[in-house]
């Protein structure tokens, strides 16, 4: 997939209506840099190339809406993002996180089950569930503590760590794991076979519903 | 101690749509932020919001990587359109009306906004507000 992203030079007191204008003409998103009191830059990000036009269009009449100058919009210029593994600078410096009974590590560490604690390799992807994050941690103490088999029903499971936990910590369980995100549950699944636990894991695409 | 800034990320997103594309796939991953987990607490704390709405987000990065982020509010243009239920405002705002505001919806938003609009003076705050609403061919009565 390739993005296209518009860099906006403006005066910086016309950021608000460039931000807007930028969405009324169909962005993503905005960031904003590089602001020295005077000036600063927008960059917007789009999934399909911008239509110029439009956004002259959505840049003049939000300046004029917010009173501004048209000068107060110095420069425009275009260039295409290519789609990259934004993780990745992450990635490198994630940790293995511990619980009770379990050790939530990245596929690269080294870590081993030497404690007797239940090792999880997770490859994040772009999804959500590595267990740094507080909720997934109290997710994993609530599932240490209270399940002991029988059905488990992971809701929203991103990279499928907490249904992996379910069915590494009860071999018998029935877990079944949904996600409205289709790069999800493809990750989640991938994760699973790491896990080997693969075909006791269903996964599916869609919400609870 | 304090933890060591290592840089703020300034971004605008539509309330509960935050994802890994860009903007923030790019902003945060040069940074070394883990992207995942500012997509679920942005849009857990957006969730009840208009998804029309944008929202403008702080985000504070640390040495350790580690981030908090802050939410700001919507542009006023937006919050305007959203209080007078028009899709846009008018091209010709003089000679054409798109719709109406009240007085105190105009008062309310610029409560909303007056963090943002560089004034501790409702009065003034107001003024903008107004005239934005103006510009944007809406009546203010």
């Amino acid at each position: 997939m390739k993005w296209y992203a518009l860099d906006v030079a403006l005066a910086a007191r016309a950021r608000e209506a460039v931000e807007y204008a930028l969405m009324e003409a169909g962005a993503l998103g905005t960031e904003a840099r590089g602001e020295d009191g005077e000036t600063m830059r927008v960059s917007a990000y789009f999934d399909e190339p911008p239509q110029i036009e439009r956004v002259r269009g959505a840049l003049a009449e939000a300046l004029r809406i917010y009173g501004l100058a048209s000068s107060d919009v110095r420069e425009t210029t275009a260039r295409e993002v290519a789609d990259e593994d934004w993780l990745a600078e992450w990635k490198k410096n994630w940790q293995p996180v511990e619980t009770e009974r379990f050790i939530i590590a990245p596929p690269w560490s080294e870590v081993s089950d030497d404690g007797g604690r239940i090792v999880i390799r997770v490859e994040p992807g772009m999804a959500f569930g590595t267990g740094t994050h507080e909720t997934t941690r109290l997710c994993l103490a609530a599932i240490e503590k209270h399940f002991s088999g029988a059905s488990f029903l992971d809701i929203g499971t991103g990279t499928g760590i907490l249904a992996i936990a379910a069915a590494r910590l009860c071999p018998e369980a029935i877990v079944e794991a949904c996600d409205t995100d289709p790069v999800a549950i493809t990750i989640a699944h991938e994760n699973a076979r790491l896990n080997g636990v693969a075909e006791r894991v269903n996964f599916r695409v869609g919400s609870a519903r | 101690m304090a933890k060591k800034i290592t840089g703020y990320i300034k971004l605008q997103v539509p309330a509960g749509k935050a994802n890994p594309a860009p903007p923030i796939g790019p902003a945060l991953g040069q940074h070394g932020v883990n992207i995942m987990e500012f997509c679920k607490a942005f849009n857990a704390k957006t969730a009840q919001m208009d998804p029309d709405l944008k929202i403008p987000v702080v985000i504070t990065v640390f040495a350790d990587r580690s981030f908090t982020f802050e939410t700001k509010t919507p542009p006023a243009a937006d919050l305007l359109k959203k209080a007078a239920g028009i899709p846009k405002g008018s091209g010709k705002p003089n000679s054409e009306k798109v719709g109406s505001i009240s007085r105190d919806k105009i008062e309310e938003i610029a409560r909303l906004k007056m963090p943002d609009l560089n004034t501790t003076d409702l009065a003034s705050a107001v003024k903008t507000i107004e005239g934005t609403a103006r510009n944007m061919g809406l009546t203010v009565e």
